[in-house]
């Protein structure tokens, strides 16, 4: 039982306990022999009933009853095979079953055979049914009875109405019912699945649902039950198709590819210039949510001077495996491109049915975009080596960009934060009243009660009525203010302190949606960085600076893709999971955030582009043992074991093992300049460690290698 | 245990009879299987409950005593509700007490349920030189009355237990849910902890 | 069955305590005498257990609240003693019958109707402790009130919302009036909370003031202070009017109150709600304290009213009373029933001897009024309560009117019928019965008088849909008397008084046995189960 205190056993309960626990090892042992021996008399069987009666956790009797079992049915006489001997052996079963449970109601391995021998279909089920009515009324949350339950009225074929008025009864006699409300969620997706008569108008049902939770809510804010029923609503309002948002190279510009990157003349709509020796860049998809299934069947690139074959699509995406919101492939575009020549490309996603979210919603509506490629004249290999200068990062040689300037402009096209209204179904109408409809409800609530579940449901509707508003095409409504929203986070960490890194994440969340979906405020984080020791001819470039703001996360990248350098520092980031979408981002500062651990930077791997990163004043190796070291890829993951190559090092080397989560990161990097001090773990062995994995490094920490 | 078929049956089951006809006594050798020679009027004891095995049945008697209410035919309707059986107790050394046992018969069948078991007992068989009522003449009215008939001794124990026995016998197997039923209220300590909390 | 019998004397003559009339406080008297092993002579002039407190059957109603006795003059005299003729005053009055319908009085035998009704039992009242330890619990069975309901602005009936569930279920009240009542409900239970801290206690000063000013400061809407205040914690008098009140209601009695109803709620686990009626009707109460009380060794005799009380002719105190037998039987204390009347004797002061000149403008009084109809007054319900607050009927009504529905499942009438009790405090005749009436036309449809039977039938069919058609009904008012004791060795005890429940008149009564016997306790704890519990081994049923 739950919340009752302990109390030390006294010495008779300890002794009690422990003869006990001989006669019980006895019996199990007993039962093992029968069990391996295959010996299934009479006296035997009854043995592992003595022994499952007072432990029903012991899953091997259950497979020796259910092996007894068999043997029993096979070994029955000729004539004396009927459904009456049959029976008395099942219901012996059954007996043994209830008197296990009578001992601990909540054994898996009692309820399992029970459901065993129902499904040898000799059992009756109206039996089963009253024999559950009496454990529910005993204790109506019990998840077993029903599991248990959905069993039983699949096997009897209970029509999903009558078990959904079942549930309907048992909240009304207590509606803080888990279960229950559970159960109707099970029962009202299967019916609104069917579609049947009641059930044909989705929004109709849902509607009387949140009226009827609604009630439980009001009575009680402080009974949770009635919360989740309410979120699984939400989720079953909110649910539609993934979207197509945004791209790199994006819709309607010039991509001037070039062998050499010296010659970039500062960027300008629509010119944008991408370096590559190779001739290839990355063509970015981004969407609204993780799927699956992109590519070369789902998502067409048409182009003259594609170098043909068939496109890899890779997702952008450290975690579940296949699903992600970024795709990635590399188009390749051959030397024959004359200069000057450009060369339009055509995409068309979703050309195909394919695309599926992970909640089974399938892209349906497909979108093009369209880019031109194009190759400067006198495009070739500098014989000359630039020499890189060593960039500070000082806060003098940020200036901030004026609204009206062309940089401002570029940034504009960049984040394309004119949606192309085309292209967007329709947002259900239904589901902006539903959400609105809840959001005065919860309002009502709030202002009588201080409730912080409900504060929560209201900052979800918020975020949730923006999201509609935003990837919808209907003009409806006015986009809530974020500050009300972080308002309302800012207020649950204080109310509720234990949960405070789930609220920093959702903070984090909405305040990046605040800072980058909308224009004026997006260009408030943009400015021009420059050396000013660097010379005249360096071009200043742009940098989006979401410094300072408090984030423990990352947010959505739908409109950052062409982001080349980006200063998170001063934030509370301890991971940076979404990052890895970034595939143009050169220079990155992670200084004073909370990473603790080099295997936190796993999304930077996949950013080939990197060449300075800022790690500095973080919490690498701040404590010995770091938990969340092994939250991120396993070092003895087979995906990655392949990648490893040891011939930079001796077989011997001591290093290797001491830094290995270092190299696992490093290794794929080609960093030019690292800032790492203010670390733990730093000291001079890292340092040569990591001059030594990654030959192309030149500054750690301002120290070159050769000092 | 239980094997099948066996049924449980609850039986309320009262006595009636004149004072002194040694109700109390036939109920007392019964239940306890005692006897007490000169037994003051009852005090003390309204309920009694004694449990007995017939072929296809277990019967469970809850047998209420008078109380002394009879004394001043003063007793209430709350003593008949329910009763399944009864036993209408006499003294056989005692002409007027079976005179009146013919008046509980009536009374019964006024008050009473139509399916009652009813039982007629000359008690006190084992005074036999004392003997004012025939047994024939008892025979006699049970049958017409629809009663049976036994003489019984609390002294000698003689057809004590018989006489329950063959009421449990007669009771009906299929016991009708009593009309109107309510509940029973029953004292337990506050033990409502139902539905304890589990991860709220 | 037999009437005036010529029983044998009773045997022996003198007790330790004789009590006349077998009313509830009286029964409970006798038992509680007899449990601390006095010898206890019980009679009754009726034919029948309860006096003011039983149920009977339907043609024997109206005339018990009509009767009234004379004092008679035969076998007065007696040798040594002053003989003092004893008689009975009628405490009903303005009794006023209708019968629409001949179907109620051809099964008057099937009907227990109770003659101080309504009357209900909180699962946790002291009435239900009490009985449980005494152990009269086994002789009596009961039933759940499914519903309680109070009469809504647009006159219909709304369920009332009394428990966390009945909430949840309720159509009637806003999401916020929810909200707020719950939070009400928690309210109270941290205040009376052990181990709470300061905070959550409500303040003393809040504690005196007046209920209805502490619903109102922590901001409870009209309607759920009318809820609270009359259905659940059951005033009588208009509280809002704090003036006139005659009972105005403490924050801290009504939160003792309201604590009382929730925990009857679930404390017996076959009990639907917080209320239960006992089977066969509240007339069984007595009954059940009289077997105990002749298990105890208590003697009963019915059908023997007394006619004389014996004094000492020298000084004046009390010695016994004389039957209508003739028979004189003695004991040191007297406790009679509140009907009977005994003119002051001479040698008594003026002022202790006859108490029953009290002045009227004291005298409370209560209406009472019982319907007879076939239909419920709500399909989904078989027994119900409802409650019309203050203002709720008319204007200037000042009292609530309780109603009390109970159908042929608790056997208080036959199957198909519904009996419903009434009742309203009032000062005078008029006033009980406007109130009164005010209900049952609120409730029920009135047969046009005149048309009695032939209306009644064609009616029924017609309004089986809407109210329910009065087959019978009756209206009368009954006077509250007070305990009156310290009369030397005599003993009054009280009529049934005005509430619904039996905790007043139970703290009256237990006042009574501490007076006459202020050093045994009031039924010691004994095992619950009873002494001679019989050997047998039980079985599981």
């Amino acid at each position: 039982m739950h919340g009752r205190p302990r109390k030390a056993p006294t010495d008779e309960e300890q002794e009690a306990s422990s003869n006990k626990a001989v006669k019980l090892r006895d019996l199990q042992s007993q039962v093992l022999q029968f069990h391996r021996n295959k010996i299934y008399t009479k006296e035997a069987i009854e043995i592992s009933a003595k022994l499952l009666e007072s432990n029903p956790e012991h899953y091997t009797g259950w497979n020796y009853r259910k092996l007894a079992v068999e043997h029993l049915l096979d070994h029955l006489p000729e004539n004396g095979v009927d459904s009456e001997s049959i029976q008395s052996i099942l219901d012996e079963e059954l007996r043994l079953v209830e008197n296990a449970l009578k001992r601990n109601f909540k054994s898996y391995g009692a309820w399992h055979h029970r459901k065993w021998i129902l499904s040898k279909g000799h059992s009756s089920t109206d039996r089963e049914l009253r024999l559950l009515s009496k454990f529910q009324k005993l204790d109506s949350r019990n998840f077993h009875a029903w599991n248990y339950r959905r069993f039983i009225s699949a096997l009897k074929k209970i029509p999903d109405e009558e078990e959904l008025q079942y549930t309907t009864n048992m909240i009304y006699d207590n509606f803080s019912n888990y279960s229950a409300w559970h159960n109707r969620s099970v029962l009202l997706s299967n019916l609104l699945e069917k579609g049947g008569k009641g059930y044909d108008d989705r929004g109709t049902v849902l509607g009387e649902e949140y009226e009827f939770v609604r009630n439980a809510l009001f009575t009680d804010p402080d009974d949770q039950s009635g919360w989740f029923y309410h979120l699984w609503l939400l989720e079953q309002t909110l649910q539609r198709e993934p979207l197509f948002l945004s791209s790199w190279p994006p819709n309607g510009s010039t991509l001037c590819l070039s062998i050499d990157g010296y010659l970039n003349s500062q960027q300008s709509w629509p010119m944008l210039h991408f370096q590559s020796k190779a001739r290839t860049f990355p063509l970015i998809l981004y969407f609204s949510e993780a799927v699956e299934g992109v590519s070369s069947s789902t998502v067409t690139v048409e182009s003259e001077y594609n170098a043909g074959g068939d496109l890899i699509w890779r997702p952008l995406s450290p975690k579940k495996f296949g699903f992600s919101q970024a795709w990635l492939t590399d188009l390749k575009f051959s030397d024959k491109v004359h200069s000057l020549e450009s060369c339009p490309v055509k995409i068309t996603v979703a050309h195909f049915p394919g695309i599926i979210s992970s909640s089974g919603m399938p892209c349906s509506q497909s979108c093009h975009l369209s880019f031109t490629v194009c190759v400067p004249a006198n495009d070739q290999e500098r014989s000359e080596v630039q020499t890189a200068h060593r960039i500070s990062l000082e806060e003098e040689n940020f200036k901030a960009l004026a609204t009206q300037s062309e940089e401002a402009k570029l940034v504009h096209s960049l984040s394309k934060l004119e949606i192309e209204k085309v292209n967007r179904p329709t947002t259900c109408k239904q589901s902006l009243e539903t959400i609105s409809n809840e959001i005065a409800h919860c309002q009502e609530l709030l202002s009588s009660t201080d409730c912080k579940i409900g504060k929560l449901t209201l900052a979800r509707l918020w975020m949730a009525r923006n999201t509609l508003i935003t990837y919808g095409s209907t003009d409806d409504g006015t986009e809530v203010h974020y500050e009300d929203i972080l308002a309302l986070y800012r207020d649950l960490m204080k109310m509720d302190p234990v949960h405070i890194c789930y609220y920093e994440d959702e903070y984090s969340l909405a305040l990046w949606k605040q800072a980058t979906s909308n224009l004026v405020s997006l260009l408030k984080h943009c400015y021009q960085y420059q050396e000013t020791s660097s010379s005249p001819s360096m071009n200043p470039s742009l940098c989006v600076r979401l410094n300072g703001l408090s984030l423990s996360r990352i947010g959505s990248m739908e409109h950052l893709l062409w982001v080349q350098m980006l200063d998170l520092s001063h934030n509370k980031l301890r991971s940076i999971e979404g990052l890895e979408t970034l595939q143009l981002l050169s220079c990155l500062n992670l200084s004073n955030n909370k990473i603790c651990s080099f295997t936190a930077l796993e999304p930077l791997k996949k950013l080939k582009s990197l060449q300075v990163l800022d790690i500095s004043n973080n919490e690498i190796g701040a404590h010995s043992i770091d938990t969340r070291r092994y939250l991120c890829s396993s070092p003895l993951n087979h995906a990655l074991v392949s990648e490893w190559h040891f011939d930079k090092f001796a077989s011997d080397d001591v290093t290797l093992k001491d830094h290995w989560d270092a190299y696992l990161i490093f290794d794929d990097l080609n960093l030019i300049q690292l800032e790492i001090m203010g670390n733990a773990i730093v000291d001079d062995r890292l340092r040569s460690f990591l001059f030594k994995l990654m030959p192309s490094l030149k500054w750690i920490d301002g120290e070159s290698k050769c000092d | 245990m239980a094997s099948s078929g066996n049924k449980n049956i609850n039986a309320k089951l009262v006595l009636l009879g004149d004072v002194a006809t040694g109700k109390s006594s036939l109920v007392l050798r019964f239940v306890k299987g005692q006897f007490v020679e000169f037994q003051e009027s009852t005090i003390g004891a309204a309920f009694f409950s004694q449990t007995v095995a017939v072929n296809d049945a277990t019967v469970k008697f809850e047998i209420w005593d008078t109380a002394g209410q009879e004394r001043y035919h003063s007793l209430a309707p709350m003593y008949y509700r329910g009763a399944a059986a009864a036993i209408i107790v006499y003294d056989i050394t005692n002409q007027a007490s079976f005179d009146r046992a013919k008046k509980w018969v009536q009374e019964l069948q006024a008050q009473g349920n139509p399916n009652m078991v009813m039982a007629l007992a000359g008690n006190k068989s084992d005074l036999l030189d004392a003997r004012k009522v025939a047994a024939e003449e008892a025979q006699t009215y049970a049958q017409e009355n629809g009663l049976f008939f036994m003489e019984t001794s609390a002294k000698t124990a003689t057809n004590v237990n018989d006489v329950f026995y063959e009421i449990a016998k007669r009771l009906p197997r299929l016991q009708q849910a009593p009309n109107p039923s309510g509940m029973v209220l029953v004292d337990r300590p506050a033990d409502r902890a139902t539905g304890a909390s589990c991860c709220s | 069955m037999e009437e005036a019998e010529s029983y044998p004397p009773i045997d022996p003559s003198n007790f330790d305590l004789i009590v006349i009339g077998t009313g509830l406080p009286e029964s409970i008297v006798a038992s509680a005498a007899s449990a601390a092993g006095k010898t206890v002579l019980h009679l009754d002039s009726n034919p029948f257990y309860g006096s003011h407190s039983a149920s009977l059957p339907l043609n024997d109603f109206i005339p018990f609240i009509q009767s009234e006795s004379q004092p008679q003059s035969r076998n007065l005299t007696s040798d040594d003693y002053v003989s003092t003729p004893v008689a009975t005053r009628p405490l009903y009055s303005a009794v006023e019958t209708n019968s629409y319908s001949s179907e109620p009085t051809e099964n008057s035998r099937k009907f227990n109707l109770d003659l101080a009704g309504p009357r209900v039992l909180l699962c946790s009242d002291s009435m239900i402790d009490l009985i449980l330890k005494t152990g009269i619990n086994q002789y009596m069975e009961f039933k759940s009130v499914d519903a309680s309901f109070i009469s809504s602005a647009d006159g219909g009936l709304e369920n009332v919302p009394d428990s966390r569930s009945a909430i949840f279920k309720n159509r009637g009240l806003s999401l916020t009036e929810k909200n707020q009542l719950m939070k009400f409900f928690k309210l109270v239970q941290r205040h009376l909370g052990d181990d709470e801290t300061e905070d959550d206690k409500i303040s003393d000063q809040d504690l005196e003031s007046p209920f209805v000013e502490f619903l109102t400061k922590i901001g409870l809407s009209q309607k759920l202070k009318s809820i609270i205040l009359y259905t659940i914690v059951l005033a009588d008098y208009d509280q809002e009017n704090l003036e006139a009140c005659k009972d105005v209601i403490s924050t801290k009695s009504g939160i003792s109150r309201l604590a009382l109803y929730h925990s009857s709620i679930g404390r017996f686990p076959n009990a639907n709600g917080a209320i239960i009626y006992p089977i066969y009707g509240q007339g069984e109460l007595p009954q059940a304290f009289c077997r105990r009380a002749a298990v105890k060794g208590c003697i009963y005799v019915l059908r023997m009213p007394v006619v004389a009380i014996l004094n000492d002719k020298d000084s004046g105190e009390y010695k016994g009373i004389k039957l209508v037998s003739g028979q004189e039987l003695f004991s040191p204390k007297l406790i009679i029933a509140p009907s009977f009347t005994i003119p002051s004797t001479p040698n008594h002061d003026a002022q202790v001897a006859n108490s029953d000149d009290v002045s009227l403008s004291d005298t409370k009084k209560v209406a009472r009024g019982i319907c007879i109809t076939k239909h419920s007054l709500n399909t989904q319900v078989a027994n119900c309560l409802v409650f019309f607050p203050p203002r709720s009927l008319y204007l200037e009504q000042s009292t609530s009117v309780r109603v009390l529905q109970l159908s042929s499942n608790v056997a208080v009438c036959p199957s198909g019928m519904f009996v419903t009790y009434l009742s309203a405090m009032c000062d005078d005749n008029v006033q009980g019965k406007k109130l009164l009436n005010a209900a049952i036309n609120a409730l029920f449809s009135v047969p046009i008088s005149g048309n009695s039977e032939n209306s009644g039938a064609s009616n029924l069919s017609e309004h089986a849909e809407e109210k329910p058609c009065l087959l019978w009904s009756t209206l009368y008012i009954q006077e509250l008397t007070t305990f009156q004791g310290g009369l030397d060795s005599i003993s009054k005890t009280p009529m049934p008084d005005e509430h619904l429940h039996y905790t007043d008149l139970l703290d009256a009564t237990e006042k009574i046995f501490k007076e006459i016997y202020p050093n045994e306790e009031f039924f010691p704890s004994i095992n619950v189960s009873n002494d001679d519990e019989g050997g047998g081994s039980e079985l599981d049923s």
